[in-house]
């Protein structure tokens, strides 16, 4: 276990400047999840705390020394690849105790370790096998063993979970949640899938353009998102973006209208009247009128209606050309063609600045 | 492994770059001085520039050896790239127990020089080599090599084709085989017959392999001795003679070092016109890779 | 349609036949007849009825002790180059793979350029230098010539062969904590083996098959078995050809098997060796 601080850390390649001024702490034992468009520069920052790639500028600070020209061995990480990165021509013994090996630790303490992860991930059936013998939820968990066997203060995940089918992907989730709870460690996990972001963290980094956008328990930035970037990446389907006018701006309610929105007020600062401002809607929130609903009236005509059993996803189309998502969490038998209005509660609705 | 400074790999390219410049190029270099300088054993070189070249583009058994040089060139590389071809497509063409013929033709690959020469000077003895013999049951004529240097001309060339078929043979059969089979089933959709099939699909895209294993065998042939020397010696009178065999007489038997050294320089220079050729195909397949 | 079909099955038998006999009759005949008398190598017509002897290989051993010394030579010589140009091709390959800029482009043709100069031309200023270098006449000069003339083409093998290997790998035994030159000899030597033995395929025939630097460089405590041969068939009293027979295919036999055991690197070498540069 122990606490990272990254301290204006940047990263260019030539002229191209991939992390730009990264700040963050990640408290000892935390679940921290850097999550992205791929491009975003999450992997180049994990690879950075890992060692395998130089940093340009800035500091960054593991158990509280000072890693920027530290080798990867010296710095108390262990890292898990997408790739999963076993060694072909070893056993899972082997590539779990290569580490040790080449630390030259005794015989004993290698085989007693690898035991040890072995049975925390149940492998030990297959500790005589090459990985060319294992499914690839098998590797995944080898890959995991081995970065268990370090006994790293701090574990670095890069999209492990990527090259596997949607079922796996669940288990292997789970199983490293139970990881963290049973390790206790810090772990730092790169991906681009939202619900693996939402459902391992404890707090979330998103990251964009080599920035950081916002970081936070995952409900917190589910809930309050801090730009227009976050609301449209976190959560599924993405959230509606509705262009809009400032009418009336006061201290903590400020009322928006467009030609489709009839007047309401949302929660937020730092607008002045006449303004041009987007007003972000969640699908979810959107409510199929059935006469008690209260709140603001959308109408507009239905293009295409996704049933997916447990939930309804409607497409409209608003008058202005405005294409709108709405997900009932329902299965409701409406047709494309014909007309709908949905209801929104002005309290669910962010507004955000134009432009950004 | 990140590199903070590339004098770390230094130590492991090292080994490879001083064995070529100490073992080649310095070498080579001090031969290009040595064919600008006059000298023999326990002679001070003097500088006397390109007489040397012009003594040796002028003596009538350097253009004896040049020209049966590149006669040989000429003949047996084509030839083999003839047979290469005829072999790659007949193997492509499916063959039962292909692996072991595949060793088969392999064979001479492994084959010294020297005991290919024991091979051919037996099986073409004059007298009583097996090969003459049948020639002459035959009622065909035999190859008087010992005193004809033309007939001793065609033994090295024959001689070379069979050592270096195995090599233009392997690099236009994996040429072939890298050609999808979807293609060709493409063109038989398209209506192309089996010669039309070769002539449109296999010769364009066997053509970069083709043209590699030409160079290749140019810049190997040229440098042709140990089957020369073995065989004829140069003689009868230096009229098989090849530019690598007058090299040697004229620096080891002669030790006009001023003249071999020259000769030496015409040799690189073939060799490296021809490579410039190779590395410009190179190039252009780096950059078709590319895009 | 059928007889079609029985015709091209005739013409590729035929095919087969010639090539069968075009490859392998030259070397059918230099070991068959070292089992043969005598009196039968040079018989008209030729006898290919005999009964075998080994005769041949007695008075080789007899005779031309020499020839004994002649494989030995060869068998350090052919070891040494094979373990230089693999040790020093393996550790440039690999940091050809893994490296990229203008200045190990450059070196990589140049590497390649080079091997193309032929050997011969070397030999003239080489030849006072080994002798003032007090190296002549020692294994030490094969070896390194020999293995010169193959790190070239070993370099860009291992590196064909070496990016193959995910560099992931490398990463992981990175932060497994090994170093350049345990990852190098942990993770890409056992990997790039094909590699390896195709490099070794090439400099063992070439070494164990040469002979003009033999020829000039060796004296009489180093000749190797080529030479000696060599020196069979130009030996004034007339060539005994029972004797060069044997000899032949004592120097063959472990070549030969050596690369119909190893052909599919062979193969897999010519191939990578030739396009890849």
């Amino acid at each position: 276990m122990a606490e990272l601080r990254l301290r204006r850390l940047t990263k260019r390649f030539g002229t191209a400047e991939v992390v730009r001024a990264v700040d963050l702490d990640i408290a000892a034992g935390e679940f921290a999840v850097f999550v992205g468009p791929s491009g975003c520069g999450k992997s180049t920052l994990l690879r950075m705390i890992a060692g395998l790639e130089d940093i340009t500028s800035g500091e960054l600070w593991i158990g509280g020394r000072r890693c920027n020209d530290l080798e990867p061995r010296e710095r108390g990480i262990a890292m898990v690849f997408q790739s999963y990165a076993l060694y072909p021509h070893l056993t899972v013994r082997e590539n779990m105790g290569f580490g040790l090996s080449l630390a030259r630790r005794p015989r004993a303490e290698i085989a007693a370790r690898v035991g040890e992860a072995a049975r925390i991930l149940r492998l030990e059936p297959l500790l005589d096998r090459r990985p060319a013998q294992l499914s690839g939820g098998q590797r995944q968990r080898v890959a995991i063993g081995r970065a268990i066997v370090r006994k790293p203060a701090v574990f670095l995940f890069d999209e492990p979970l990527s090259n596997l089918d949607a079922a796996l992907r669940m288990e292997m989730r789970m199983e490293i949640a139970r990881l963290h709870q049973e390790l206790g460690a810090t772990m730092i996990y790169v991906t681009h899938d939202q619900v693996e972001a939402m459902t391992l963290a404890d707090r979330i980094v998103v990251l964009d353009g080599g920035r950081v956008q916002q970081t936070g328990a995952p409900i917190d930035v589910y809930r309050h998102p801090a730009n227009r970037f976050v609301a449209g990446f976190i959560g599924s389907p993405r959230m509606n973006f509705l262009p809009v006018t400032v009418q009336a701006a006061g201290k903590e309610r400020v009322t928006v209208h467009s030609p489709v929105v009839p007047a309401m007020a949302v929660a937020a600062r730092g607008f002045a009247a006449g303004n041009p401002a987007v007003l972000g809607i969640r699908p979810q929130h959107l409510r199929l009128a059935d006469g008690a609903a209260a709140g603001v009236a959308l109408t507009g005509r239905i293009e295409l209606v996704e049933r997916l059993g447990a939930e309804t996803v409607v497409s409209l189309r608003l008058d202005d050309g405005t294409q709108l998502l709405a997900s009932i969490p329902q299965d409701v038998a409406i047709r494309p063609g014909g007309s709908a209005t949905f209801h929104v509660d002005p309290a669910a609705a962010h507004l955000f600045a134009a432009g950004g | 492994m990140r590199t903070r400074r590339p004098i770390e790999l230094l130590p492991l390219v090292a080994p490879v770059h001083i064995l070529i410049i100490g073992v080649i190029v310095l070498p080579a270099l001090h031969v290009a001085w040595l064919s600008l300088s006059q000298s023999s054993f326990g002679q001070a070189p003097s500088y006397v520039g390109l007489e040397n070249y012009l003594r040796v583009l002028a003596d009538p058994a350097f253009r004896r050896a040049l020209w049966n040089t590149v006669a040989i060139v000429v003949v047996a590389v084509h030839a083999e790239l003839l047979l290469g071809l005829m072999l790659a497509l007949l193997f492509a063409s499916g063959l039962p127990f292909r692996r072991l013929l595949l060793v088969c033709t392999l064979a001479p690959y492994a084959v010294s020089e020297v005991i290919a020469v024991v091979s051919w000077r037996y099986l073409f003895d004059p007298d009583a080599g097996p090969v003459t013999q049948l020639l002459a049951a035959l009622g065909l004529p035999v190859l008087d090599w010992s005193f004809e240097p033309l007939h001793a001309m065609i033994l090295v060339a024959l001689l070379t084709i069979w050592l270096h078929l195995p090599f233009t043979f392997i690099i236009l059969y994996a040429a072939r085989l890298s050609i999808p089979v979807d293609l060709y089933e493409a063109a038989r959709i398209d209506g192309a017959r089996p010669l039309q099939a070769f002539r449109r699909v296999t010769l364009p895209l066997l053509g970069p392999a083709i043209v590699v294993a030409l160079l290749f065998r140019y810049i190997f042939a040229f440098r042709i001795f140990s089957e020369v020397w073995l065989l004829t010696g140069g003689g009868p009178a230096r009229t098989t003679e090849v530019v690598a065999v007058y090299l040697y007489r004229e620096g080891f038997s002669f030790n006009a070092f001023g003249t071999a050294a020259a000769t030496a320089w015409i040799m690189v220079l073939a060799s490296l016109v021809l490579a410039a050729g190779y590395v410009a195909l190179l190039r252009r397949q780096v950059n078709a890779h590319a895009h | 349609m059928r007889t079609d079909r029985l015709l091209i099955g005739l013409g590729k038998g035929l095919a087969v036949a010639l090539l069968l006999v075009w490859s392998l009759v030259p070397i059918a005949f230099v070991v068959v007849s070292s089992f043969k008398p005598g009196r039968d190598i040079f018989a008209v017509p030729a006898r290919y009825r005999f009964t075998p002897t080994l005769d041949h290989y007695g008075a080789l051993w007899g005779r031309w002790w020499v020839f004994v010394e002649g494989l030995w030579n060869s068998t350090l010589v052919t070891a040494g180059a094979t373990a230089l140009a693999v040790a020093a091709s393996t550790c440039a390959g690999y940091v050809y793979s893994r490296n990229a800029g203008r200045m190990l482009g450059a070196s990589l043709l140049f590497l390649i350029v080079v091997r193309l100069i032929p050997p011969i031309v070397i030999t003239l200023p080489l030849f006072p230098i080994i002798n003032a270098l007090q190296v002549n006449d020692t294994h030490l000069v094969l070896v390194v010539l020999y293995a010169t003339f193959f790190v070239s083409l070993g370099t860009v093998l291992m590196r064909t062969f070496i990016d193959q290997i995910p560099r992931e790998l490398d990463e992981a035994a990175q932060i497994d904590g090994a170093g350049r030159l345990a990852i190098l000899r942990r993770v890409i030597v056992p990997l790039a083996a094909p590699g390896i033995l195709a490099v070794a395929v090439f400099v063992v025939v070439f070494a164990w098959n040469e002979f003009l630097f033999a020829f000039i460089f060796t004296g009489t405590r180093t000749k190797t078995a080529p030479l000696v041969i060599s020196e069979m068939i130009g030996s004034i009293d007339g060539v005994d050809w029972g004797i060069l027979f044997a000899a032949s295919t004592v120097q063959l036999a472990p070549v030969l098997i050596f690369v119909i055991v190893m052909n599919r690197y062979l193969v897999a070498g010519l191939t990578a060796g030739a396009t890849k540069g």
